[in-house]
C-alpha cells in the first residue's frame, strides 16, 4: 500500500514538475555552452566551446559546417574585402599595425574522442574563392544519425579586429558580434528550398547578414575586473570575481538563433521593467541623457507587438548604445540584445536614436523568431523590420514628421522609403529576390529595406488594414522558431486574402508579388488630360440633298449647355495595379472609377451639364508604389496659388544669396 | 539710392524668378499637388518634383547660380558709386556722381574684393584646419564632446577674425575712395592701421550694425513664422514681409558704409 502511495506520489510530481516547466519554444537544434576569456593586451578572444547540435533531418549527417566570421578580415583577398574594397578609414590600421583579426580552432574532438580537427578544412560554397577562409567544413567519423545529437568540444583563438562592420574594439570599448564559430543550418528536404538535406552555410559577404539555427546559449565571459558586460540572455548569478584582476559573468539565453555581448569599464547601466520584461540600457556617460529617449520609445514599440503579434517571448532585452569611437558596431539586432547609436551632435528633432530602437526591436520578431535566410531573401527581415519600423514611427510622431522635424524640415518614415527607392539611379536595377551578394552596384540596402518597405505598405492598402494584419499575424504564428522562405510567406498571403476577399481576389495575390518580389517593374500612372467639349447636336446633310441641319449646342429641357467631358489616364510604368479614379465636376459630384490598369491608356467619358472639375488617380492614397505622385491628378483650370508661394520662396532667398555673395565685396 | 540698390537686386532675382515660374506652372500647374505646396514642408511632393523634373529644375539652378555670378560682379560695380555718394553726402544724390564713381574704382575694388576673399579663405582654411587636426572619425576620436567643445571655442574666435576682416575690407574700400591711391595695399595697409588705432570705435559701430541686422531678421522671422500662408492674401502678405527684409538689409549694408565713413572722417 505504502509502495503504491509512493508510486502515486511520484507519478503526481512529475506531472506537477512536467507542466511548471515551460515547453520549449523552438526546435533548440544549436546549444553552445562557451567560457571566453576577454583578452584586452592581445585584443583576443581566448574560448573553450563545447556544441551539442541535433541532427533535424530523415538523413544521416555525415559532416559539421561552422561559420567563421572573423577570417573575413584575416587579409585583403577574402571575399568580404573582394566585394567591399577596404574601407579607407581601416587601411591604416591595418597597414601599420597588421591588424587582421581571424579565428582558428585549435582542437576538436567528439565525446567519444575522435580527433574531429585533422580532417578539418575551409571550404567556398559561393565562390571558390580560396583565400575565404570564413566557412569551415569539418568531417565526421561517427556520423549523426536522424534526430539523434552530436556532442562536440573545441577550444578556439579569435583576434578581435578594430571595430570592423558591426563587431571589434576601438580603444577600450569592445563588441562582440559573430565572434564565435557558429554552427550553420542543415535544411531537410522539403525546408524553404531544399530538395535534399544538405548545410546552408554561406561564406561571410560585404552584403547581407546572417542565418542561424535556433538553440540554447550558456556563456561564461571572463573580463578584466573593472570591466561591465552587456550580453545576450540574463545574467543567472551576480558576476563572480576571480581575485586574478578579473570578473566572470555568466549569461543564459534559450531558443535564439545568435549571441552577442559587450565590454568597457565605461558603461553606464540603467534598468527598466516592462510588463515584467527587464530592459538594461548601457550607454557611455556622456550619453546618459538620451536614457529618456530609449526608455519612452522601446515600449511602444513592445506594446504595438503585443497587440498585433504577441507578447514579447523573452524576459530581458539589453540596448548597448555605442560610443563615438564605436561607432560602426551601432544599430545591429541580435536576439535579445540591440545596438543603437546616438549622438550630442544631432538634435532632439531628427529622430536617429528612436528610429534604430524601434527597428532593431522589430528584428527581434523578424529574423530572430521568424527565423528567415538573410543571405537569401533579406527582404524577409530587412524589409519587414523596415516597413513595421514606418508604422509604428508614422503611429508615434506623425506620418510627416517621424523622422526628421528640424526647423520646418520634415520627413515621415514611411515616406523617406519610398524617396529613398525612387531617388535611386536605377529603381529597377534588381529584383528582391536576389542573394544579398548578387545586388549589382550597391543596390542592395535600397531594393531590401526600403522597395521592401513600400511595396508591403501599397499590398496593406491593397487588401486592406484588416486583411494584411491577420495575413502577418498568421504568417508570424505559423513560422515563429522556424525557417520560411518567401514562397511560404506569399502562401500565408495568399490564403489570407483569397479567404477574405474572394471576389476581388480569389486567386491570390501572385500577380502582385510577380511584379514586385520576383520583378523589377516601376509603376506610375498619369491623368495626361481632361477636355469639356460643348456637346454639338447632329448636323449636315441627312435625306434631303436641299436640307442642311445646323450645328448648335446641345442644351437639355431646362436650356443648360450639355458638355461631353472626358479624361485620358495613361499607364506611362510597366507594372500593372488596379486603379481607383476619382472624377469631380464643378457642381460637386464625384464618380470613383475602377480599371484594371492593363493597357497603356484608357478614356472614361461623361455627359453632363456639368465639366469635369478635376480627376485624381488613386484619390485614397493605396498605392505609395507610384513613382511620380505629381502626374495623379490634372486639373481643368491650373490653380497656381501654390507655385505662387514657392515661386515667392525662391525669389527671397535667390535676393538674400545675392546680398550674401555681395558681402565679399 | 536705397530704392535704386532693392528695385536692382529684385530685378535680377527676377531673371531667375519668373523662368522658375514658368517651369512651374507648366510642369505641375494642373496637378493637385499644388495643394501640397501650400501646405508646410512636403518631402514626398519636394523629392517627387526634384525627380521627375530634374532636367528643368537644373536648367533654372543653373540659370540662378548665373546671375547671382553676375550680381556680384556689377555689386563690386556700384560699390565705387555708393561710396563716392557717401563721401559727399552734403551734396544732393546724383547718378552722374553715382556712375562715375561706379566706373572710376571698379578695378580697384575688383582687385580689393579679390584680396580680402583670398584673406577670408585662408582665415577658414586655418581654423578648418585647426578644428579637423583633433580628428573627427570615430577612429580618432573618443567621444563627439570634443568636437562640440573645440567647435564651441574655434566658432566664435574664427567668426570674430572673420568679421575684423570684412570691417578692416570696408575702411579699405573707404579710404581707396577717399584718398584714391594708385596702390590699393596702401589702402589695406592704412585702414588695417585705422582699425588697430581706432578699434573699440570700428568695431563698436560694427557690432551695432550687426546687432541691427539680427534684428530685422529676427523680426522678419518671426513675422513670417506667425501664418500660415496657404492663400492669395497670406501670400501676397509673405511677399511683402520679405521684400521688406531685403529693403532694410540693404539699408543696414548702407548705414554700415555711411557709419564708416562718417567714422573715417572724424577720426582720420
Amino acid at each position: 500500500m505504502k509502495y503504491k502511495l509512493f508510486l502515486l506520489f511520484l507519478l503526481f510530481t512529475c506531472l506537477g514538475f512536467q507542466s511548471s516547466k515551460k515547453a520549449p519554444l523552438s526546435a533548440q537544434i544549436a546549444n553552445y555552452d562557451i567560457r571566453v576569456k576577454l583578452d584586452i593586451n592581445q585584443k583576443k578572444l581566448i574560448a573553450h566551446t563545447k556544441l551539442v547540435w541535433k541532427n533535424p533531418s530523415a538523413d544521416t549527417v555525415s559532416d559539421l559546417q561552422f561559420h567563421l566570421y572573423y577570417n573575413a578580415f584575416k587579409n585583403s583577398e577574402t571575399t568580404f574585402f573582394s566585394e567591399k574594397g577596404l574601407p579607407s578609414l581601416f587601411k591604416t590600421s591595418l597597414k601599420d599595425d597588421c591588424n587582421w583579426s581571424w579565428v582558428e580552432i585549435q582542437n576538436m574532438t567528439d565525446k567519444y574522442g575522435n580527433n574531429l580537427a585533422s580532417n578539418m578544412h575551409y571550404i567556398q560554397p559561393d565562390d571558390d574563392n580560396k583565400s575565404d577562409q570564413t566557412v569551415l567544413r569539418v568531417p565526421l567519423p561517427k556520423p549523426v544519425l536522424p534526430n539523434e545529437s552530436i556532442e562536440i568540444e573545441f577550444d578556439w583563438i579569435g583576434k578581435i579586429p578594430k571595430t570592423m562592420i558591426r563587431t571589434g574594439h576601438n580603444m577600450d570599448f569592445y563588441f562582440m558580434a559573430q565572434w564565435y564559430p557558429k554552427v550553420g543550418v542543415y535544411e531537410p528536404a522539403g525546408m524553404r528550398y531544399a530538395e535534399k538535406g544538405g548545410w546552408n552555410c554561406h561564406q561571410y559577404h560585404s552584403s547581407g547578414e546572417y542565418y542561424g539555427e535556433f538553440g540554447n546559449y550558456k556563456v561564461d565571459m571572463t573580463v578584466p575586473e573593472n570591466y561591465m558586460v552587456g550580453s545576450s540572455g540574463t545574467q543567472p548569478n551576480p558576476p563572480k570575481n576571480n581575485g586574478d584582476q578579473t570578473t566572470t559573468w555568466s549569461f543564459e539565453v534559450n531558443d535564439v538563433i545568435d549571441f552577442a555581448w559587450g565590454a568597457s569599464p565605461h558603461f553606464v547601466e540603467s534598468k527598466m521593467n516592462w510588463k515584467g520584461i527587464k530592459i538594461r540600457l548601457l550607454t557611455y556617460p556622456e550619453h546618459v541623457h538620451f536614457k529618456e529617449r530609449y526608455f519612452s520609445i522601446l515600449p511602444q514599440a513592445l506594446e504595438f507587438f503585443e497587440d498585433n503579434f504577441e507578447r514579447y517571448p523573452y524576459p530581458s532585452l539589453t540596448i548597448i548604445a555605442p560610443p563615438f569611437h564605436g561607432l560602426y558596431t551601432g544599430g545591429m539586432e541580435y536576439p535579445t540584445l540591440i545596438t543603437t547609436l546616438n549622438s550630442c551632435l544631432l538634435p532632439t528633432g531628427v529622430r536617429s536614436t528612436e528610429i534604430l530602437t524601434v527597428h532593431e526591436f522589430v528584428h527581434q520578431y523578424f529574423q530572430q523568431i521568424v527565423g528567415t535566410n538573410e543571405m537569401e531573401e533579406a527582404w524577409m527581415d530587412e524589409g519587414i523590420t523596415n516597413f513595421y519600423e514606418g508604422v509604428i514611427m508614422d503611429k508615434i510622431y506623425g506620418e510627416k514628421s517621424s523622422t526628421i522635424d528640424f526647423m520646418g524640415i520634415k520627413a515621415g518614415n514611411a515616406e523617406s522609403d519610398r524617396v529613398s527607392y525612387f531617388n535611386m539611379e536605377n529603381p529597377a536595377i534588381a529584383p528582391n529576390s536576389l542573394n544579398s551578394w548578387e545586388f549589382p552596384g550597391g543596390s542592395y540596402h535600397t531594393i531590401q529595406y526600403s522597395k521592401s518597405a513600400v511595396w508591403l505598405n501599397t499590398l496593406k492598402k491593397i487588401v486592406g488594414e484588416k486583411t494584411f494584419k491577420e495575413a502577418m499575424k498568421t504568417y508570424y504564428f505559423r513560422w515563429k522558431f522556424k525557417h520560411p522562405s518567401a514562397k511560404d510567406f506569399v502562401n500565408v498571403i495568399n490564403e489570407v486574402v483569397a479567404k477574405n476577399h474572394p471576389e476581388e481576389f480569389g486567386d491570390g495575390m501572385n500577380w502582385f508579388f510577380q511584379q514586385v518580389l520576383y520583378g523589377t517593374e516601376i509603376c506610375d500612372y498619369a491623368i495626361s488630360s481632361i477636355s469639356n467639349n460643348n456637346k454639338i447636336t447632329s448636323s449636315g446633310i441627312f435625306d434631303n440633298l436641299e436640307e442642311c441641319e445646323k450645328s448648335e449646342f446641345a442644351k437639355n429641357e431646362n436650356n443648360e449647355e450639355i458638355f461631353i467631358s472626358t479624361v485620358v489616364v495613361q499607364r506611362l510604368g510597366n507594372m500593372t495595379l488596379p486603379m481607383e479614379i476619382l472624377v469631380r465636376f464643378e457642381d460637386g459630384k464625384e464618380f470613383l472609377e475602377k480599371w484594371d490598369g492593363i493597357a497603356t491608356m484608357t478614356t472614361f467619358s461623361y455627359e453632363s451639364t456639368q465639366k469635369i472639375e478635376c480627376a485624381e488617380i488613386d484619390p485614397y492614397h493605396k498605392i505609395p508604389l507610384d513613382k511620380n505622385l505629381l502626374n495623379n491628378s490634372f486639373t481643368s483650370k491650373p490653380n497656381l496659388s501654390g507655385v505662387r508661394k514657392y515661386v515667392n520662396e525662391f525669389l527671397f532667398w535667390m535676393q538674400n544669396a545675392m546680398e550674401g555673395l555681395g558681402m565679399l565685396i | 539710392m536705397w530704392v535704386l540698390l532693392y528695385l536692382l537686386n529684385f530685378a535680377f532675382a527676377l531673371l531667375s524668378a519668373v523662368p522658375f515660374s514658368g517651369f512651374l506652372s507648366k510642369s505641375i500647374g494642373h496637378s493637385l499637388a499644388n495643394l501640397n505646396m501650400l501646405n508646410s514642408f512636403d518631402y514626398t511632393f519636394i523629392s517627387d518634383l526634384v525627380r521627375e523634373y530634374e532636367s528643368g529644375l537644373s536648367v533654372i539652378m543653373n540659370l540662378s547660380v548665373g546671375i547671382i555670378l553676375l550680381f556680384f560682379i556689377f555689386s563690386i560695380f556700384w560699390m565705387g558709386g555708393i561710396l563716392s555718394i557717401l563721401k559727399n553726402k552734403e551734396n544732393n544724390y546724383s547718378f552722374r556722381q553715382f556712375w562715375q564713381g561706379s566706373t572710376v574704382y571698379f578695378w580697384k575694388l575688383t582687385r580689393l574684393t579679390f584680396y580680402f576673399s583670398c584673406f577670408q579663405i585662408i582665415i577658414f582654411g586655418f581654423f578648418a584646419f585647426l578644428f579637423l587636426r583633433q580628428g573627427i572619425s570615430p577612429f580618432e576620436i573618443k567621444s563627439e564632446i570634443s568636437i562640440i567643445k573645440s567647435i564651441a571655442i574655434l566658432l566664435p574666435i574664427y567668426i570674430s577674425f572673420a568679421i575684423i576682416i570684412f570691417m578692416i575690407q570696408d575702411y579699405a574700400k573707404i579710404h581707396i575712395v577717399h584718398d584714391n591711391r594708385k596702390l590699393i595695399f596702401q589702402s589695406i595697409k592704412n585702414a588695417f592701421q585705422f582699425v588697430l588705432k581706432n578699434f573699440g570705435k570700428c568695431f563698436g559701430l560694427y557690432l551695432f550694425n550687426l546687432v541691427t541686422f539680427a534684428a530685422f531678421f529676427g523680426i522678419y522671422w518671426s513675422l513670417s513664422n506667425s501664418f500660415k500662408s496657404d492663400s492669395s492674401p497670406t501670400i501676397a502678405l509673405l511677399f511683402i514681409i520679405g521684400q521688406s527684409f531685403i529693403f532694410s538689409r540693404i539699408a543696414v549694408k548702407i548705414l554700415n558704409l555711411g557709419s564708416a565713413m562718417e567714422l573715417y572722417h572724424t577720426e582720420s
